[in-house]
């Protein structure tokens, strides 16, 4: 990579000149109707290359790095610098900061499990599945990720990952069950992710009707994780709280959730720290977004930063970018109490396990909608009495945070669209389920 | 391409592969916006690389390379045997494919201009100049306008002896104007969130009128802040354009995915309520109801001469007179249905990806009613065409969709713009309550481009075709 990136400095000359380098190779088995279905490794590697000249910004990304292709790139891109004007927010590339290599979270024997040892934790699942009369679907995958983050300038960063995944569903009769663990190294306990989803099938084999309305719920983190990926990008993003299409334009250094509520980006040393740098190489900070209820920050990068007087946090994306800034590791403060005290203390009130192919209906109020899936169960008295059909929530997730009356102990680290986030699981009054359907 | 594809080739045959396939593609993807009057994105990608699927005593291996190099291909050859053996392993049953002849052919998405040929200061000049009218109101707080151009060159080569040849053409234009108040924030898109890209060239940029309709998307995005809300209420409904599109794609796409309907997207995506012993007899929808499955569409963005299964391409219907009469298939799962060849849906969205089976284009065939006597026919109703949150059920059964504006209808009339309409319902009730379809003066093509689905996820691409249809006593929610 580093000679490739030389390479490309080389065909620069008098240009400024940035390059983000990402390789990943990724391993994936899937299960299906208790088979291997699907099972693959892809291998890849490419080059955004970002030019500079005059007031304008082009870029090109190629995978190919011989001389010919990179010559083509490269003759392409500084012809197209004579047909475009200069910008208004124009930023010429960051200059040296300090160098960050980092590896915290790369693990060799994460990167490097084979296709035999994802076989045979496949084939554990499936043999118990098969005798007992259940199926099994899921994934196991690893892999590793780098990217590097390079200009002309003298800045040079680089970030080195493993990641494995386990998500398991289970069905047996009409119902389904699931439990999963993402983490970045080799410290998944299989065993207990099977119990776990195969208990929650047990229990939703014969699930009842329920009526739409307003119920407690005791979100699992994996839900809890959607409410709060959603409030994140809806919400803290820098852009739109510039737009004011964010419910934080109104609301900044006000005190709208409860006291336990602190919700913090943190790439640095938090449960859901990650790559320490954003996509221009500049350092991130640790940024409080919300403090005991309070609405502290936003994330910025320069433009923002420039716009708003925030510091620039370090969240830029790969620029130029429509997007603006955004939060890519958020973790939510644990509270005191186990999933299973929350459970004792809800007099009534239904447990969800996870939310399925949510979306946003109102972006200013977070307003969102999904279903309920794979393990929805009614609370009596600190009890689970039974498992119900799968609801649709229709519900803003600035709301259901105010409503928030318990936050769990144990928060779980999600890999996300946009990076990763920590999440306990919570419970909510007077969330609001709008519709029900046939399983 | 095709000499390096056979030295894979020659390495699964070796080791005596029940079947296997290469794949070369080099892809060249052009990326424009502008964004509140500044360039937004603008880059210029090249990729190029090769997956190689291995069938081995019954389980599937697949890797993908990046080095077009002999030693590369050898090793990318020999990592997808490795995986094929260890799938082998858990198997209940050994993988057997649908017969296919093998072809020699090349194909090629038909089109008058190249977009790669048209500069980028005519781009951006068409880009800025709809960047000036939407901002040309500060109550547009957002206005973000795109150009996407993708050619594709593949060569695929398999075990059984193919040899295909394929260049596909991709070109869409996009533009939103996104007004915010205090209170909210509103939107209009052109010429739909998740339409305006076909399989054409250039002249489908030219033939949009995206300029043209700048002022009104504008106007429209700022009436929203002040327009009434939508009212809820159980009423008639009529759907057009994208949000329609979006129906098809949701409601009978997904759900009519073979792998789906069988349990092998359960973990994911989920699976489907249209299970395979309701073929020929269940009635998804009302006997009007004609969807048809198009591999040969012209301009369709899954129109193409082959699959990554190396099958012709076919039309056939989904749904007949109401009836669920097939569903997207590959040759893996097509004999589970009792076919002997494959609908050709198998798709990958990259040399690094697996084929998948994928919704292919999936039209609704027009009716025979004109679309003022559909808009005549409803007493109290609504009038919904551009999609903003879309969300259903992991059995596609329960949906409730989102649009950017509604159009309220009384007594055979238009009577004025509502916000935020979000509409309900349960797949087979609300198509066997479609009672009219516009006829083939309104059947356009609408393109979805960001049709995301398995593990690791792929992004596909295909059209759906319709004119306006009404829907009966439909729930309609704020």
């Amino acid at each position: 990579m580093e000679k490739t990136i030389e390479k490309i400095f080389n065909r620069a000359k008098n240009t400024a000149c940035e390059v983000i380098f990402f390789k990943n190779k990724n391993s994936l088995t899937r299960i299906g109707d208790n088979e291997i279905s699907q099972n693959v490794f892809t291998d890849s590697e490419y080059a955004d290359v970002r030019l500079q000249k005059d007031g304008i910004n082009f870029k090109f990304s190629l995978n190919k790095f011989d001389d010919e292709s990179l010559d083509t790139a490269f003759k392409n891109a500084l012809l197209s610098f004579k047909y475009m004007k200069k910008e208004n927010n124009f930023f010429p590339l960051l200059k040296t900061q300090v160098k960050i290599d980092y590896k915290r979270h790369y693990d060799e024997e994460t990167a490097n499990l084979s296709p035999a040892f994802r076989a045979e934790k496949a084939k554990k699942i499936v043999s118990y599945c098969a005798k007992k009369g259940m199926t099994a679907y899921g994934i196991i995958s690893n892999g590793s990720s780098e990217i590097i983050i390079a200009n002309t300038n003298g800045v040079y960063q680089r970030t080195t990952e493993t990641s494995l995944n386990y998500d398991m569903t289970i069905k047996y009769g009409l119902g389904y069950g699931a439990a999963s663990a993402y983490s970045n190294k080799s410290d998944i306990n299989y065993e207990e992710i099977n119990a776990r989803a195969i208990e929650k099938a047990q229990i939703s084999k014969n699930p009842s009707d329920i009526k739409p309305g307003k119920y407690t719920v005791v979100l699992e983190p994996q839900p809890a994780n959607e409410l709060l990926s959603f409030l994140g990008y809806y919400g803290f993003s820098g852009l739109a709280y510039v737009e004011k299409r964010s419910f934080v334009s109104e609301a900044m250094g006000k005190k709208i959730f409860p006291d336990f509520i602190t919700l913090t980006d943190n790439a640095i040393d938090g449960k859901a720290a990650g790559m320490p740098f954003d996509f221009e190489g500049w350092p991130k900070e640790k940024v409080e977004l919300i403090s005991e209820g309070v609405i502290k920050n936003i994330v910025t990068d320069r433009s923002i930063a420039k716009k708003t007087g925030f510091r620039y946090t370090g969240h830029s994306l790969p620029q130029p970018n429509s997007n603006g800034s955004i939060a890519m590791n958020i973790e939510m403060k644990e509270g005191n109490k186990s999933l299973e005290d929350m459970i004792k203390d809800c007099e009534k009130g239904l447990l969800i396990t996870q939310f399925h192919y949510t979306n946003c209906l109102k972006p200013k109020d977070v307003e969102m909608t999904g279903m309920t899936r794979n393990g929805t169960f009614l609370i009596e008295n600190g009890k689970i009495k039974k498992a119900v059909k799968n609801l649709r929530f229709t519900q803003s997730a600035i709301e259901a945070f105010k409503n928030i009356k318990c936050v769990g102990d144990k928060a779980e680290l999600f890999g996300g669209y946009f990076g990763k986030s920590a999440c306990p699981a919570l419970t909510i009054k007077d969330f609001n389920f709008s519709s029900g359907t046939e399983f | 391409m095709f000499d390096f594809a056979k030295k894979a080739i020659e390495i699964l045959d070796f080791k005596k592969a029940q079947f296997g396939d290469v794949r070369i593609i080099d892809e060249r993807t052009q990326f424009l916006s502008v964004k509140n009057s500044n360039i937004g994105d603008i880059s210029d990608d090249m990729s190029l690389g090769f997956g190689i699927r291995v069938l081995y005593n019954g389980g599937w291996g697949f890797a993908s390379g990046k080095d077009m190099t002999i030693k590369c291909v050898k090793e990318t050859a020999m990592k997808a045997f490795e995986i094929a053996r260890a799938s082998s392993q858990v198997k209940k049953e050994k993988t057997k494919l649908a017969y296919e002849p093998a072809h020699k052919d090349f194909w090629q998405t038909p089109y008058l201009k190249d977009p790669f040929t048209v500069s980028l200061e005519d781009k951006l000049k068409l880009l800025f100049a709809i960047d000036k009218v939407l901002t040309a109101d500060k109550r547009i707080k957002n206005a973000y306008s795109r150009l996407k151009f993708i050619k594709t060159h593949k060569w695929y080569a398999s075990t059984e002896g193919s040899e295909i040849e394929q260049v596909l053409l991709y070109s869409g234009g996009y533009y939103r104007a996104v007004s915010a108040n205090l209170n909210e924030v509103q939107q209009r898109s052109f010429p739909g969130e998740h339409s305006g890209a076909l399989g054409m060239g250039w002249e489908l940029i030219e033939d949009m009128k995206m300029l043209e309709n700048a002022q009104k998307v504008r106007d429209e995005a700022i009436a929203l802040l002040s327009a009434p809300q939508c009212p809820s209420d159980e009423m008639d409904l009529v759907l057009e354009g994208d949000q329609l599109a979006l129906q098809i794609h949701e409601s009978v796409g997904h759900a009519t995915e073979l792998d789906r309907v069988l349990g092998y997207e359960e973990s994911y995506a989920g699976s489907s309520f249209a299970t395979t012993e309701k073929l020929g007899k269940f009635k998804y929808a009302s006997k009007i109801v004609n969807l048809v499955a198009d591999g040969t569409l012209p301009g369709g963005l899954a129109t193409q001469g082959y699959d990554d299964d190396g099958v012709r391409s076919k039309r056939w219907h989904i749904v007949k007179n109401g009836i669920l009469s097939g569903y997207a298939t590959n040759r893996e799962f097509c004999s589970r249905i009792g076919m002997n060849e494959s609908w050709s849906c198998n798709r990958a969205d990259s040399f690094a990806s697996i084929p998948i089976v994928r919704i292919p284009n999936l039209s609704l065939m027009p009716g025979q009613h004109s679309y003022e006597e559909l808009i005549g026919g409803i007493k109290k109703g609504i009038l919904l065409n551009s999609n903003k949150s879309w969300s259903i059920d992991q059995k596609r059964l329960n949906f409730q969709f989102g649009c950017e504006s509604g159009w309220l209808i009384k007594n055979g009339k238009i009577a004025g713009m509502v916000k935020n309409p979000v509409y309900q319902g349960i797949t087979p009730e609300f198509w066997n309550s479609c009672d009219a379809i516009a006829d083939h003066r309104s059947w356009k093509l609408y393109g979805v481009s960001n049709c995301g689905k398995g593990q690791p996820t792929q992004i596909s691409r295909m059209c759906h075709a319709s004119s306006p249809a009404r829907f009966r006593k439909v729930k309609i929610c704020k």
